[in-house]
């Protein structure tokens, strides 16, 4: 376990993690979900009647947020509550409309879990307390003007899932990398589309420091960061803040911190002084919320193999380095790829080509895998050919180029011809070479090591850059030795 | 015929489809009886002339046209505030919805247009359902047609005062604790309020989740439960409503044989708190349907002490999180000074609001709070499954329960203002079934000395309404009935 | 105000002494499942619509006093 010390000092680090799930519709009512970030759109294009709390109006369940939330605890090895009960949160404040957040309090649908994170060569596994459903609320933004701010209620009654861990984590790098191979997996799931910048996976920070061995101290939550990067800073940061405040002699206020950016801090926003009650009751507009049968059971059997098992399997099974296990699992599209083009040639060539030739230029174009122009099977009958002989590193490197442009592969090879390997054909090329310079043969046998690169050039010109480079230089010397007097 | 407003409501629809009446002409004769007499009775907020007699004359061309005509087509309906109505101001009785003119349609609203009936306008109402005689309006009193220094009852007492005063064919109410019950009781209607889920709540505005329904308020059986069927039945929108479709209503038949059938009495429910007169009309009633065959079986519901203080944090606590909503930003009233937002917010709701909501607004946040949600809340939900028990016991042994609708008949004006207590206390026989999700109607057995109308009440099992409905019709049969003589000339 | 709550508060502090033990608080009237809604959206609300209500507005969103 990686449980890093501050000087004397232990980080204790609850993670809560906001994902809005990936349902065309709002979470309570039929109004359509905005696609991508809020911030372009008009301003309260994306209601209605429900979503404005219009008086008489009621919450209808999506089933698809449903299903999405059983999904990502049943990924998590979560105990799914087959009845579970949404509550009301009420607070007032001009983003959430009825005045209550429709949550999950006492009885949420997943509890317990774990998140594996893959940490140095080890894989932990973090624990999770809970998971459960509640509605987004909407936006205020605050105007130029003064003394007003803009209600926008695009994002509000959106579906999202909160998924909380217990205090287990106790570094900024553990919370990073538990934030990515959580973020990770939602995505995978098709859960939820990740997309940070959107606000669509939100992360807020329980922090709070003790001596080894001690009592919990006060902690405070960081809230308004929006990349994984900023998060790691923000904790570091706060463990840093709390513990000079300790040494010091003094008092850790329980309060709300957002990150600053300019300043690269964390600032506090409110505290907590007043713990606010929220009221929690059950929702009586929504009846038990029951898991059927038959949701449950699709949903176990429709299970993929998860990210991190398979990264593992890349390494333990196809001899993967890591690094490259990770790359190739970054995403699920990309993991499907590599695995269709894996079988038929050998694996760390494949990744190779995957990662560096093929990942390297889609990036040009700010593609991924999952825009590929280049087929996985065409990139493995390419591959083939390569593992073969009967094309050159170089003679490949330009059929791929060819194929991100639309070109066919094996029309490619049959136009362009074929590495050239066999004996005969290459003797063939070298001898007129090696009979038109003498002198440079006579140089290189003397011991002028540098001018066999010169035979390789003419005979490369000769055969079009068709020459199998190994065979070649194999044969040359050879042929240059056979002269020697 | 000399006044269409005097015929029942399935005459109304009947003379209609026969082409006896024309909708436009039976519209636009309670039209002319609003404006005769609804300045004295003050049953409407608004009445919505022009939108009535366009869609008669609509359903009068579609009658010429051979068209199918909706079961209800050119009926004239009116609708307690509570209820939305797409395009006509709904204000639930508050100051806070002043002018509020909402987008849409609650679905009842929704099948009883689908259907031809004609909404006549809004009626007066306490305010968000919040009391019992309808004093607790912002936009001013009702009077009760049968007495007018007398209340019409509440919440829905304008809509009892509306039918009763054949200023409409029947009317919508909204029942938490007894709301269209007790109205119904004191001006001599049929008041039902459907098995919880029954009718869609989508559009009746919220003031107790798991207790509110819509229901009719008419002047006969057989009219309450041609409405109650046509806006009964699952609703998408509302996940509380009952996943299956409404019972067939429309087969409440003219003779209902008693025999065989078991009334229970709960002994709690004739006792010392009830005045002498009604207690003698719901015996005589009892006594009558004894007669005819039925069996009178003594029954206890012994958590009946309970209920009025149960109702009270239940309801209350439901109101606090349902009114949350109203804060001045998105509609309703905002007030026109403030310097923050905590401001605005309490501001915009200490004007918006009246007294016996602000209230329950305090009490229900209280028995919410933190701290006192065990003690409070929660005991509540908990003696609410053993009031319901006791309605198991009681079923067990009995086909229907029977009792009084209201311990009075209607009381003067400001008589009960003063002690909200006492008024809470008076609605001891309605919260029970509204605890439990029972159906139960009020029908008129008689009248006091005062001449004043007394109402019987029958709870039936879940789902029982039609064999409640049958009963209760088999029981009106036997009876004279009561016409309200306001405003009705000899001649009719 | 006061006074009409304490009174109230009174009367119904007897609930407190029901037994209610081994008794479920109850949670619908009727128990029965309904299936929850399809994803499919439907269409917004068009902007005026949904601010037609507002006591303030500026064309686009509801306004209110800065939030801090």
């Amino acid at each position: 376990m990686s449980r890093p010390l501050f000087e004397g000092w232990e980080a204790v680090i609850g993670l809560e993690v906001h994902a809005q799930l990936k349902t065309h519709s709002k979470l309570f009512t039929s109004c359509p979900v905005a696609g991508g970030s809020t911030a372009d759109l008009s301003p309260n294009t994306f209601t209605d009647e429900v979503i404005l709390a219009l008086p008489g109006t009621l919450p209808v369940p999506n089933a698809e947020a449903i299903r999405l939330a059983v999904r990502l605890g049943l990924a998590l090895g979560c105990t799914i509550d087959r009845r579970s009960q949404f509550s009301r949160k009420h607070y007032f404040y001009p983003d959430l409309p009825k005045g209550y957040q429709i949550s999950q309090y006492e009885d949420p649908i997943c509890a317990g879990g774990t998140v594996p994170v893959a940490i140095g060569d080890a894989i932990e596994h973090f624990a999770l307390r809970r998971i459960h459903l509640e509605e987004d609320a909407g936006k205020t933004i605050h105007d130029g003007r003064r003394g007003e701010s803009r209600v926008d209620l695009n994002r509000a009654g959106v579906a999202l899932v909160e998924i909380v861990s217990e205090p287990v984590l106790h570094s900024p790098e553990d919370a990073v990398a538990y934030l990515k191979a959580l973020h990770r997996l939602v995505v995978w799931l098709e859960v939820s589309d990740g997309d940070m910048e959107a606000g669509n996976f939100r992360c807020d920070a329980n922090v709070s420091v003790r001596r080894p061995g001690g009592e919990l101290g006060t902690r405070s939550e960081i809230k308004n960061v929006n990349s994984f990067r900023f998060v790691g800073l923000a904790i570091q940061g706060e463990i840093v803040r709390q513990i000079q405040l300790l040494e010091r002699g003094g008092v850790v206020v329980q309060e709300t911190r957002g990150w600053d950016e300019a300043s690269g801090t964390t600032r506090s926003l409110r505290t907590k002084e007043d713990a606010h009650d929220y009221r929690y009751f059950p929702d009586p507009d929504l009846l038990v919320l029951d898991v059927p049968d038959a949701l449950f059971e699709a949903e176990k059997a429709a299970l993929p193999e998860l990210p991190n098992l398979r990264q593992a399997r890349f390494v333990a099974s196809l001899g993967l380095s890591p690094y490259d296990a990770e790359v190739l699992t970054q995403n699920r599209a990309r993991a499907d790829y590599f695995e269709v083009v894996a079988p038929h040639v050998e694996a760390k060539l494949a990744a190779n080509w995957v990662i560096n030739d093929l990942l390297g230029a889609l990036a040009k174009d700010g593609l991924d895998l999952a825009e590929s122009p280049v087929a996985p099977a065409a990139l493995a009958t390419l591959l083939g050919h390569l593992q073969r002989g009967t094309l050159s590193s170089r003679m490949a490197k330009d059929a791929l180029a060819a194929m991100l442009k639309g070109a066919d592969g094996e029309a490619w090879v049959r136009d362009h011809g074929t590495q050239v390997s066999d004996s005969a054909s290459l003797v063939a090329a070298i001898e007129p070479i090696l009979d038109a310079s003498a002198g440079q043969v006579a140089d290189f046998l003397s011991g002028k090591d540098k001018v066999f690169g010169f035979f390789v050039g003419q005979a490369m010109r000769a055969l079009k850059g068709k020459a199998n480079p190994e065979e070649l230089q194999r044969i040359l010397r050879e042929r240059l030795e056979a002269r020697r007097p | 015929m000399s006044d269409p407003t005097t015929l029942s409501l399935v005459q109304q629809a009947r003379a209609i489809k026969d082409g006896d009446l024309s909708a436009e002409g039976l519209v636009q004769s309670h039209l002319d009886r609003i404006d005769a007499h609804d300045g004295v009775l003050g049953a409407f907020l608004a009445v919505d002339r022009d939108g009535a007699l366009a869609r008669a004359r609509e359903v009068d061309q579609q009658r010429a046209a051979n068209v199918p005509l909706g079961r209800l087509a050119g009926v004239p309906i009116a609708v307690k505030d509570q209820i939305v109505t797409r395009g006509l101001v709904t204000t639930a009785g508050s100051k806070i919805l002043a002018g509020w003119v909402p987008p849409y349609d609650a679905t009842a609203i929704a099948r009883l247009r689908e259907a031809g009936a004609i909404i006549l306008g809004k009626t007066n109402q306490d305010e968000f359902g919040m009391g019992s005689s309808t004093e607790n309006s912002a936009f001013g009193t009702t009077r009760n047609p049968w007495d007018p220094t007398r209340v019409p009852g509440g919440s829905s007492g304008g809509s009892a005062a509306a039918v009763a005063g054949h200023l409409a064919a029947a009317a919508l109410g909204t029942d938490t604790g007894g709301s269209i019950r007790q109205p119904a009781s004191f001006c001599g209607l049929v008041g039902v309020k459907p098995t919880y889920g029954r009718v869609s709540r989508y559009g009746a505005i919220a003031y107790a989740s798991s207790l509110d329904q819509i229901g009719p308020l008419a002047r006969n059986v057989a009219d309450a439960a041609l409405v109650l069927k046509t806006m009964a039945g699952q609703d998408d929108k509302d996940q509380t409503s009952l996943p299956m479709p409404a019972p067939d209503l429309l087969a409440i038949g003219p003779h209902f044989d008693f025999g065989g059938l078991r009334i229970g009495v709960p002994e709690e429910y004739l006792g010392d708190g009830v005045a002498d007169d009604v207690r003698e009309r719901v015996r005589a009633a009892l006594t009558r349907l004894s007669d005819e065959g039925a069996t009178i079986v003594p029954i206890s519901l012994p958590h009946t002490r309970y209920a009025v203080a149960t109702y009270y944090l239940i309801a209350t606590a439901e109101a606090s999180s349902n009114l949350a909503r109203f804060d001045g930003i998105r509609y309703g009233h905002r007030t026109a000074t403030y310097g923050d937002l905590d401001e605005l917010y309490a501001r915009s709701r200490a004007e918006g609001f009246g007294p016996e909501v602000k209230r329950r607004i305090m009490l229900g946040t209280f028995a919410l709070s933190s701290g006192y949600y065990d003690a409070y809340y929660l005991q509540a939900q908990k003696v609410r499954t053993l009031i319901r028990r006791d309605f198991e016991v009681a079923f067990a042994q009995c086909d229907l329960i029977a009792g009084p609708t209201s311990p009075v008949t209607a009381f003067t004006f400001g008589e009960r203002t003063t002690d909200p207590l006492a008024m809470y206390l008076m609605d001891i026989f309605t919260i029970p079934a509204s605890l439990a999700g029972l159906p139960a109607v009020s029908l008129p057995v008689g009248h006091d000395g005062n001449g004043l109308p007394v109402g019987l009440q029958l709870l039936a099992p879940p789902l029982q309404e039609l064999r409640m409905l049958q009963v209760a019709h088999g029981l009106e049969s036997m009876l004279p009935p009561a016409v309200c003589p306001f405003g009705l000339s000899e001649a009719t | 105000m006061a006074g009409d709550l304490q009174k109230i508060l009174g009367y119904i502090d007897e609930l407190r002494a029901v037994d209610v033990t081994g008794v479920a608080p109850m949670s619908h009237p009727l128990p029965f499942v309904r299936a929850y809604r399809a994803d499919i959206a439907t269409a917004a609300l068009p902007q005026a619509v949904a601010i037609a209500g507002a006591p303030a507005a500026d064309g686009e969103a509801f306004i209110v006093p800065k939030v801090v």
